[in-house]
């Protein structure tokens, strides 16, 4: 099916923002892990793979549409050093990423393309989730103390 | 936070870079070796974000020594 006007371009444009996303998250999952805060490390892995699995859908879609996905540009990866620079570092990409869906979504509405405009407003819903996560990380830190917070990191989630 | 993946170099090595007197965009790059093959190049894009780094005031002393380059 051929694409209307634009699409193809924003389709991209996320999906290299994704990609960038499924590295950073990555690396910073495995951090965690090396550093022994295995809930953080299940966490953000998993959210790593989700950025993955909205990657897939980008590329089935951009290959329905006939386009080519390109899989070469990458964004800047910002790794923090320490598990809060993680965290507003996660949260500035999720934040960088309901824009461009935003931006996106009303282009998709625009030219009348429902079907690209419905998968990246569940995208936006995912970005939204992680946002509040993250939100909620960085106030309890801010209550109880880094350090109380890192160790409840360590004990792994038992569901 | 990591300024640079392909060489390693955090934020605080890029202050004790200017600490030690580098601080102009084309003497980073050289020092740091961000033009040559090892390098992406990416970080080099962003030189301005660097110099900021390597000429801040603020951060005297270096807060992870153990780990930092130079």
């Amino acid at each position: 099916m051929k694409a209307k006007e634009g699409v193809i371009d924003l389709l991209n444009k996320i999906l290299t923002a994704d990609l960038t996303s499924i590295n950073q998250y990555f690396v910073h999952a495995k951090m965690c892990e090396n550093w022994g805060y295995e809930r953080l490390h299940h966490k953000v892995r998993e959210r790593s793979f989700d950025e993955m699995k909205d990657a897939e859908e980008l590329i089935d879609h951009i290959l329905y549409l006939e386009g080519v996905p390109n899989m070469q540009r990458l964004g800047t990866v910002r790794v923090g050093e320490t598990v809060p620079e993680q965290l507003k570092s996660d949260m500035k990409s999720e934040q960088e990423m309901v824009k461009l869906l935003t931006e996106a979504t009303s282009h998709c509405a625009k030219v009348g393309d429902y079907t690209t405009r419905h998968m990246l407003e569940d995208m936006v819903k995912d970005s939204d989730k992680h946002i509040d996560w993250i939100e909620t990380q960085l106030e309890t830190i801010k209550q109880v103390g880094l350090e109380n917070y890192l160790s409840h990191q360590i004990k792994k989630d038992d569901s | 936070m990591y300024v640079c993946l392909c060489r390693g170099l955090t934020e605080s090595d890029i202050q004790q870079v200017g600490q030690a007197g580098i601080f102009e965009a084309e003497r980073l790059v050289e020092v740091l070796g961000l033009n040559d093959d090892e390098c992406c190049g990416r970080c080099a894009r962003d030189i301005q974000e660097l110099v900021d780094l390597a000429t801040c005031k603020l951060a005297l002393q270096c807060p992870n020594p153990a780990h930092c380059r130079y």
